[in-house]
C-alpha cells in the first residue's frame, strides 16, 4: 500500500487533543497522523475518541474567526486587514488539499508501470481505499465543510470544494488525468477487456463496473456540487468505447456476411443487439444506452439495410416466417427501415392475386380484354383463388409483421387493386362485384354445399373480405339485391338467419342507407305471409266451396324490389278469376288508395291431372297454366287461338310452348298448332315445368347493370343538389372534387357523368350559372 | 430508522469535566456529529464516547432537549438551508426548556454548534433574536452588557448607515 | 467566558450572524448601533453572506433566479442584496404610513414596480413569484388600490386623481395588480368614463405618441405612457366583465403569475431566438366605439359624461391570431439613436420580425405582420399591421406594451388607429395575450361549425 506517511500500523492512539486555539503547526500535526491512519491503515480500526479528537481539533481550529480586532489568536493572520466576520478554514484546507496531492502522487507511482487487467485491478482497489478514507475525513471535517467551505462558494468563488469533493477533484487531477494522458491507459484497457468478451471470452465484469463507475464519480459539476455532469464518463470512456464498438461490428458485420447467407446473418445481429443491451445493464451506465443501441443499429442494421431487402422477396417467396419476422423487427428499428419493405410486400401481393386469376381464365387479351375463360368462370372458383391470397398475406402480416400498421394498408392496397382488376374483369369495373354477389347468392341458397351453419357463416365472413375491397358497391348491393329478390319470391333462400346475419355485415360495412331495401324486401316477405294466412281465414267463412283450390300471395313494395310487371295484357284465366277478384276486392278494402300490380310473370301454379290414368301434378308458371286450361275446354289450339286466349305475346308464349312440347305435355306436330298429348308419361308424379326462359336469363346481368346506371344517375344528382343546398355557391372545378370524395365510397363515379348530372340539374333549373362567370354555380332555391 | 432495537440500544458519553451518561442511541443521534460516528466507526458497548468541547451541566440541558424530540423528522440536508423558511416562532416547550440564563443559553448554543444538532442550535438563535427584537440600540447594548465604544463621527455615519429602517 | 463579557460578540461570529439572519432588518439595524464591533460584522463585512441570508429569510425571490442573472450567470455575485433589501424596507414603512403623501408613494412604487419587474420565471407550473405576492399584499393592505366598498370610495378617489396628475408609478401598478379587483360603484363608473376619454380621444394618436401608449423622452426618444396603459386596461377590463357570459372561456389570465417572464403558454418550450415568446396562438380582445361618435368628441377632450348617452354604443370583438417568427435584427446592424443610450444588456436583444393570420368570430381573415422590440426604458413594445385578405384596403396598425415581464401570460394591451394614420381615422384599445394552440373554446367552434 502506498503512503507518504510513516506513522506505525496499527489501531491508533493520538495521545492528547492540541488545546484550544493551538496554532495551525499544532494543530496540522495531529490531524495529519489521524488522515494519515484513515487513509491507508482504516482496516486496523479506530476509537471513538481518536475520531472525536480529530473532529473536536479541526472543530476548535475553525471556531477560532473572531470579529475583526479580536481576531489574534493563532490566526496565522488570517482575517488581518478584513472587516466584520472572516472565518477560519483556508489554511486548513490547504493543509489537506497538500496533503492528498502528496498522497496520490505515491498512488501514481504504483501505477506506472501497470497494464491492462494489472492496471484495471489497481486502480479499482486505489478507487475504493481512497474514496473510503476521504469520506470519512470529509466527515471529520464537517465543520469546514458547513461554514468556511460553503460560505466560499456562496461568494462565488471557484476551486473550493466541500472535503469529499476535493479528494475526488485532486484523484482526476493528480491521478486519473496523468494516466490517462499516456494513450489513454486506463480507458484502453477496459475497452480491451470488453472486446475480448464480445469475442467470446469470460472476464471480470465487476472490475469493469467498478472502474466504470468511478468515471461517473469523478464528474463533477462546477456550479453544483451536489449534481452530477457525466462529462468525465463520457470524454474519457462513452466515446471511445462507442467508436470502438462501430469499428468492431464494421468490420464483424462485413466479415459475416461475406461468408454466410443473410437469414444467419439476421440472427446474428439480434443476438449481438441483445448482447450491446445486456451490457449496458452490467457495467455501463445507463445513460450510454440510447446512443450506443442507435450506433449498433446504425453498424448492424443500417449500413447492410439494403443486402437485407434484397432477400426479402426469396424469404416471401418461401414462407420463410421466422426470417421475416427478425428482418421486419431488424428493420423497424432503424428509421423509415421498413418503407420500402412495405411497398415490396404490396407489389408482391399484388402479383400473387393478379397471377392466382390467371391460373383460372388465362392472361388477359390484348387491349385489356378479359382472359379466355373469363365467359364461363364459376363465381365460387374466382371468390376462392381471391380469398386465398389474401389470407396467405394477411397471415403473413400477422405472423411475421406483427400486423404493422404499414403492412396492413400494403396489403389493402394491394387487394384492393387486384380484386378489383384482373385478367377476368379485363376492363370491366362491374365484373368483380357482379361475381362476389353470384357467390354470396349461391351460399345463401337451399341445397348450398356449404349449408353447414358454422361453414356458411365462416364463408360469407370471407365474401365480406373481399366486399371491403370492391370499389363498386353500389354493383354489388344492385346484383345482390336481385338475387335477394329471386331467393324470396323463390322460397330458396337457405335460412333468414343466415341471410339476416349477411345484411348485419353489409350494414356493419356500408351504413343503414346501404341494407334499407334488403331489410324492407324480409318486412314485405313476412307481411305476405299474415296477409295470405287472414285471406285464407276470410275464404273458408265466406266461400267454404273453395275450399280445393289453395292460395297464397306476396305483396311487395314497388320501390323495394328489383321487379318489373309484365308488358302484355294477361287474360286472367276463368278458373282462378274469382280468388283473384275476391283478393282484389280483399286488399282494396284492407288497404284502399293502394295499387296493385300482378307480376304475373314471377308467379307459380300446381295442377292437378284429371285427363290420363295417372294423376301428375303439373308444377307450372302463371303463363304455362294459362295455356294448359285452355285445353280442359278443347284438345287442340293454334298459336293465335292461345294468344287470344292468354293475352301473353306471341314472342314469349312461342317459349313458354317449346317448354311444355320438350316436356311432352302438349304435341307440335303442325306448324303453329299444338296438341294435348293424352299419353303423357313421367316417372315423377310431380313434375316441374317451370324453367326459366332464355330471354329472361340473358337480360339479368344488363338489366342489373342499367338499373345500377340509374341509379348513379341518381346519387350524382343528389350529391350535387346536397352540395349545393350547404354551399350555396360554388366553382365547378371544387364542386365536382367534392362530388368525388363524397361518393367514392360507394362506386368511383365518372368526371363525365358528374358533368352530366350538373347540365341535368342546369336544365331542370335546381342551380344555375353566376351572372358573368363560366364556371360558378348557384344553388336555386 | 428506527426499530424496536433502537429503543435498547445504548450510547455512552463522557464530558469534559469526566461525566458520562448513558442514553438511548435514539437521544444520542439527534446529534449528527455523534450519528456520524456511529456509523462510520461502528458501534461498541464498551467505547465510551469523549466530549472534550462540552461540561456535564450543559450536556445535561442538551440531553433533556434531546430527549423531547427523539422522534423529530431527520432535519433537511444541508443545500435546502438558504431557502428553509422559519420563523421567529418557538414552541411552547423549547420556550420554556431555553428559560435559562444567558450565560446557559450561550453555553448550549455553542454545544449545538459542536454536537452539530441544527433544531436546538436555531432555538438559540432564535431566542438570541427574540432579545433584540424591537429594541433599540441602548437597550440592547443593556442586554448583552455591550460597551458603546463609537466616537461622536462615528456616531453620525451611523445615523445616515441606518436611515433606511427608520423615518428619515 | 467571564460574565462580563458581551457572549454574543464572544462566540464565533458565524453564530452570531445566525442569529441576526433569523432577526427583522430594523432589529439588525439596531444591533449594528450598539458599538464598533456589531457595526463591523453588519456594514463592514467582506463579504455579502449576512445580508443575502436575511434577504432570502424575507418573503422575496431569490435574486439570482432573475432572468438577468439566468441569463449570464457571473452576475450572481454583484447583486446588491443589502441595497435591495434596504429598499424594500423603506418601501414597506412608508406605505404604512396612513398620510403618506404623493412624492413618497411614488418612490414606495418605484421599489415595488422594480421587484415586479425583475421577478423570476416560475419554477414550476402553478407557483408564484413571492416578490409580486409581497406586492399586491403590500399593495392592498395598505389600500393604495383599497377593494372594501368603503374604502374603494377614498380609493377610486385616488385612483382618478392619479389618472389627473398622471402619476406614471400609480398608473403602471395598477396597470399590474389593480385592475383585478374592480367592482361597480359608481366611482368605479366615473373611473371608467375618464378611461374611455383618454382612449378614444384622438388628439392622443399622433407620431410623438408612436400612435400608440407611448410618450416622448428627452432622453431615451421615447418611453411607455403608463397613464394611457391603464386607461386601455380600464376600457378593455369593463368591456369583458360587460360581456357577462360571451365567450367566458377565453379571458386574458388575471392570476399574479400572468405578470411573470415567460408564463404564457408554449414559452418554457419556445425556440431559443423566440425572446419574447412571440410564436403561437393568440387571443386578441378590440374594443371599438362607433363612427358617429367619433365625430362629435373629435373636437376636444370628451366630456365623461358623454359616455352616459343612451345611443352610446361600444362594441368587442374577439379575433384570434396565429403568429411565427419571419426574421430577426438585430440592433449592431442597423445602428439607431436609441440602442446606444442605454447599457442594458437587454438592449442587445434583436428585434423580432414576425408573421401570421389573425380571424374573427366571424370568420373575416387578415394577414398579420408585426415586431416586437425593447422600449428605451426596457419594457417589450409590439407593432403590427392586420390587412384583409378579401379587400387589400382595410388595414389596421396596432401598437402595444407587454404587460408585465418577457413572455408574460397577461399579455399585450395597446391602441389600434387606420394603418396609414388618415385623418377621421378611429382608434382604439385591445388586449392581446397568448393561449394554447388547442385553446378550448368558442372561437373554433364558431369558426369551423
Amino acid at each position: 500500500m502506498a503512503s507518504s506517511s510513516s506513522a506505525t500500523s496499527g489501531a491508533l492512539s493520538l495521545g492528547s487533543i492540541p488545546p484550544a486555539g493551538a496554532d495551525l503547526e499544532t494543530t496540522w500535526k495531529f490531524l495529519e497522523s489521524g488522515i494519515d491512519h484513515i487513509m491507508c491503515r482504516l482496516q486496523a480500526g479506530m476509537s471513538y475518541s481518536t475520531y472525536m479528537s480529530l473532529y473536536t481539533t479541526s472543530y476548535n481550529y475553525c471556531t477560532q474567526s473572531r470579529i475583526q480586532g479580536h481576531v489574534g489568536l493563532g490566526g496565522g493572520g488570517e482575517g488581518a486587514g478584513k472587516s466584520g466576520a472572516s472565518l477560519m478554514g483556508s489554511d486548513l484546507y490547504n493543509k489537506m488539499t497538500k496533503y492528498l496531492i502528496n498522497h496520490l502522487m505515491s498512488v501514481r507511482e504504483g501505477a506506472e508501470s501497470l497494464v491492462d487487467e494489472e492496471l484495471l485491478q489497481y486502480y479499482a482497489k486505489e478507487w475504493t481505499r481512497y474514496t473510503t478514507g476521504a469520506n470519512y475525513i470529509h466527515r471529520l471535517f464537517a465543520y469546514l465543510n458547513r461554514h468556511w467551505v460553503k460560505r466560499e462558494k456562496d461568494e462565488g468563488r471557484k476551486g473550493v470544494y466541500p472535503v469529499y469533493t476535493l479528494a475526488l477533484v485532486q484523484w482526476k487531477q493528480v491521478f486519473f488525468n496523468h494516466i490517462q494522458s499516456k494513450s489513454a491507459k486506463l480507458a484502453n484497457a477496459v475497452l480491451r477487456l470488453i472486446e475480448k468478451q464480445r469475442n467470446g471470452e469470460t472476464i471480470d465484469q465487476s472490475l469493469v463496473k467498478k472502474v466504470v463507475d468511478s468515471f461517473v464519480s469523478l464528474g463533477l459539476d462546477e456550479t453544483d456540487t451536489s449534481k452530477q455532469s457525466l462529462d468525465v464518463y463520457r470524454e474519457h470512456f462513452e466515446d471511445p468505447f462507442l467508436q470502438a464498438t462501430e469499428k468492431y461490428y464494421k468490420h464483424e458485420s462485413d466479415a459475416f456476411l461475406s461468408e454466410n447467407p443473410v437469414s444467419d446473418y439476421l440472427r446474428r445481429a439480434e443476438e449481438r443487439l441483445k448482447e450491446e443491451e445486456d451490457r449496458v445493464e452490467r457495467y455501463l451506465n445507463s445513460c450510454t444506452r440510447k446512443t450506443l443501441i442507435l450506433k449498433c443499429e446504425d453498424v448492424l442494421i443500417r449500413g447492410h439495410a439494403e443486402t437485407m431487402r434484397e432477400e426479402f422477396q426469396t424469404l416471401l417467396d418461401f414462407d420463410k416466417d421466422e426470417d421475416l419476422q427478425r428482418m421486419y423487427a431488424l428493420l423497424a428499428r432503424i428509421p423509415d427501415g421498413l418503407e420500402p419493405l412495405r411497398k415490396k410486400f404490396e407489389e408482391h401481393v399484388k402479383k400473387a392475386g393478379l397471377s392466382a386469376v390467371v391460373k383460372l381464365v388465362g392472361e388477359p387479351g390484348a387491349g385489356g380484354a378479359a382472359g379466355a375463360g373469363a365467359e364461363t368462370l364459376e363465381p365460387k372458383a374466382y371468390v376462392d383463388a381471391l380469398l386465398e391470397v389474401h389470407r396467405k398475406n394477411s397471415e403473413t402480416v400477422t405472423r411475421s409483421f406483427r400486423g404493422e400498421a404499414g403492412f396492413v394498408a400494403s396489403l389493402d392496397k394491394a387487394c384492393r387493386e387486384f380484386v378489383n382488376r384482373n385478367s377476368a374483369t379485363g376492363a370491366s369495373t362491374t365484373k368483380s362485384p357482379e361475381l362476389l354477389a353470384k357467390h354470396a347468392d349461391a351460399l345463401l341458397r337451399k341445397n348450398n354445399k356449404v349449408a353447414e351453419e358454422q361453414d356458411l357463416e365462416g364463408a360469407l365472413n370471407e365474401v365480406m373480405v373481399l366486399f371491403k375491397y370492391i370499389d363498386d358497391k353500389d354493383v354489388f348491393q344492385t346484383f345482390y339485391t336481385t338475387k335477394l329478390s329471386k331467393r324470396l319470391i323463390h322460397g330458396v333462400s337457405a335460412s333468414d338467419e343466415s341471410e339476416a346475419s349477411m345484411i348485419s355485415k353489409l350494414k356493419e360495412a356500408c351504413g343503414f342507407e346501404y341494407t334499407n331495401k334488403l331489410q324492407r324486401m324480409f318486412t314485405d316477405m313476412s307481411l305476405s305471409k299474415d296477409l295470405t294466412d287472414q285471406f285464407k281465414a276470410r275464404m273458408e267463412q265466406s266461400h267454404p266451396e273453395d275450399s280445393d283450390m289453395s292460395f297464397s300471395i306476396m305483396v311487395l313494395g314497388t320501390n323495394f324490389w328489383p321487379l318489373s310487371a309484365p308488358t302484355n295484357d294477361f287474360h286472367v284465366p276463368k278458373d282462378i278469376l274469382p280468388t283473384y277478384e275476391r283478393f282484389k276486392n280483399y286488399y282494396q278494402a284492407k288497404h284502399s288508395g293502394r295499387k296493385l300490380t300482378w307480376l304475373w310473370n314471377y308467379s307459380k301454379n300446381e295442377l292437378r291431372t284429371n285427363y290420363l290414368n295417372q294423376k301428375y301434378i303439373l308444377m307450372t308458371s302463371s303463363y304455362q297454366m294459362a295455356v294448359l286450361v285452355q285445353y280442359n275446354d278443347f284438345d287442340t289450339l293454334s298459336l293465335d287461338e292461345l294468344v287470344n286466349a292468354t293475352g301473353v305475346g306471341k314472342e314469349i308464349l312461342t317459349q313458354v310452348l317449346a317448354l311444355l312440347v320438350k316436356a311432352k305435355i302438349l304435341i307440335n306436330e303442325e306448324k303453329e298448332q299444338y296438341d294435348l298429348n293424352p299419353n303423357f308419361k313421367s316417372k315423377k308424379i310431380r313434375v316441374n315445368l317451370n324453367q326459366p326462359i332464355k330471354a329472361e336469363v340473358k337480360a339479368e346481368s344488363t338489366d342489373v347493370l342499367k338499373t345500377v346506371d340509374e341509379d348513379r344517375k341518381y346519387v350524382i344528382q343528389a350529391t350535387i343538389v346536397r352540395i349545393m343546398k350547404a354551399r350555396k355557391t360554388m366553382k365547378h372545378q371544387p364542386l365536382i372534387q367534392e362530388v368525388i370524395s363524397q361518393i367514392s365510397q360507394r362506386f368511383k363515379p365518372n368526371v363525365s357523368d358528374i358533368k352530366k348530372a350538373i347540365d341535368t340539374l342546369l336544365e331542370k333549373e335546381y342551380m344555375e350559372r353566376v351572372d358573368g362567370t363560366r364556371d360558378t354555380f348557384a344553388y336555386v332555391a | 430508522m428506527s426499530t424496536t432495537e433502537d429503543k435498547t440500544r445504548k450510547v455512552k458519553l463522557v464530558t469534559s469535566d469526566n461525566e458520562e451518561f448513558e442514553v438511548d442511541w435514539e437521544v444520542a443521534t439527534r446529534s449528527v456529529l455523534i450519528k456520524h460516528m456511529l456509523e462510520d466507526i461502528g458501534e461498541s458497548e464498551e467505547q465510551a464516547i469523549p466530549l472534550p468541547n462540552v461540561t456535564a451541566n450543559v450536556l445535561k440541558k442538551v440531553l433533556e432537549w434531546c430527549e423531547h424530540h427523539r422522534k423529530d423528522p431527520e432535519p433537511a440536508p444541508e443545500s435546502s438551508d438558504d431557502n428553509r423558511k422559519r420563523t421567529l416562532e418557538i414552541g411552547d416547550w423549547d420556550a420554556k426548556f431555553i428559560q435559562v440564563d444567558q450565560e446557559m443559553l450561550f453555553e448550549i448554543i455553542l454545544a449545538a454548534n459542536y454536537l452539530d444538532i441544527k433544531a436546538l442550535l436555531d432555538v438559540g438563535c432564535k431566542t438570541v433574536a427574540n432579545m433584540i427584537k424591537g429594541k433599540q440600540p441602548e437597550e440592547i447594548r443593556k442586554m448583552f452588557n455591550i460597551v458603546n465604544d463609537f466616537t461622536p463621527e462615528e456616531e453620525a455615519q451611523i445615523k445616515k448607515e441606518n436611515e433606511w429602517a427608520e423615518d428619515r | 467566558m467571564p460574565k462580563s463579557a458581551a457572549n454574543i460578540l464572544q462566540i464565533p461570529p458565524e453564530i452570531t450572524e445566525h442569529a441576526l439572519v433569523l432577526s427583522h432588518p430594523r432589529d439588525v439595524a439596531r444591533f449594528a448601533q450598539t458599538c464598533r464591533l456589531a457595526r463591523q460584522l453588519v456594514y463592514q463585512a467582506r463579504d455579502q453572506h449576512l445580508w443575502r441570508r436575511l434577504y432570502l429569510e424575507q418573503p422575496f425571490d431569490d435574486l439570482r433566479n432573475s432572468l438577468e442573472v439566468q441569463a449570464s450567470p457571473e452576475l450572481a455575485n454583484s447583486v446588491d442584496w443589502m441595497g435591495e433589501l434596504q429598499r424594500r424596507v423603506y418601501a414597506t414603512h412608508l406605505l404604512s404610513k396612513p398620510d403618506i403623501i404623493a412624492q413618497d408613494l411614488s418612490e414606495a412604487l418605484k421599489v415595488l414596480i422594480t421587484a415586479i419587474r425583475n421577478t423570476p420565471p416560475p419554477l414550476d407550473k402553478t407557483g408564484e413569484s413571492k416578490d409580486i405576492l409581497w406586492v399586491a399584499h403590500l399593495v392592498q393592505d395598505h389600500k393604495v388600490f383599497g377593494t372594501d366598498a368603503e374604502a374603494t370610495s377614498g380609493q377610486e378617489m385616488a385612483m382618478r386623481e392619479a389618472l389627473r396628475d398622471a402619476s406614471q408609478e400609480f398608473c403602471q401598478m395598477w396597470s399590474y395588480l389593480g385592475w383585478r379587483d374592480c367592482h361597480d360603484t359608481e366611482y368605479e363608473i366615473e373611473t371608467r368614463n375618464h378611461a374611455r376619454a383618454f382612449v378614444y380621444d384622438l388628439r392622443n394618436y399622433s407620431s410623438g405618441t408612436l400612435w400608440g401608449p407611448f410618450m416622448e423622452d428627452k432622453k431615451l426618444k421615447y418611453r411607455v405612457n403608463w397613464l394611457h396603459v391603464a386607461s386601455i386596461i380600464k376600457v378593455v377590463h369593463s368591456n369583458l366583465q360587460d360581456l357577462g357570459a360571451l365567450w367566458s372561456g377565453t379571458r386574458p389570465p388575471r392570476t399574479l403569475r400572468s405578470l411573470q417572464p415567460y408564463t404564457a403558454p408554449n414559452c418554457p418550450n419556445r425556440n431559443p431566438r423566440d425572446w419574447a415568446g412571440v410564436e403561437g396562438t393568440w387571443r386578441r380582445y378590440v374594443c371599438f366605439m362607433d363612427y358617429r361618435f367619433f365625430s362629435v368628441g373629435n373636437n376636444g377632450p370628451y366630456d365623461p359624461e358623454f359616455f352616459e348617452a343612451e345611443d352610446f354604443q361600444e362594441a368587442t370583438r374577439l379575433i384570434e391570431l396565429k403568429i411565427h417568427i419571419e426574421r430577426l435584427l438585430y440592433p449592431n446592424s442597423s445602428n439607431t439613436a436609441a440602442s446606444s443610450s442605454t447599457s442594458n444588456s437587454k438592449q442587445a436583444l434583436p428585434i423580432i420580425f414576425f408573421k401570421g393570420t389573425s380571424r374573427g368570430g366571424n370568420g373575416n381573415e387578415a394577414d398579420v405582420r408585426g415586431s416586437v422590440r425593447m422600449t428605451p426604458d426596457g419594457y417589450i413594445r409590439w407593432r403590427f399591421v392586420s390587412a384583409s385578405i378579401y379587400d387589400g384596403h382595410s388595414q389596421w396598425s396596432s401598437e402595444g406594451v407587454q404587460i408585465g415581464a418577457v413572455g408574460s401570460a397577461a399579455g399585450v394591451v395597446g391602441t389600434w388607429t387606420g394603418a396609414h394614420h388618415e385623418e377621421g381615422d378611429p382608434a382604439g384599445p385591445f388586449w392581446l395575450w397568448k393561449v394554447e394552440d388547442n385553446h378550448p373554446s368558442h372561437m373554433h367552434t364558431t369558426l369551423f361549425a
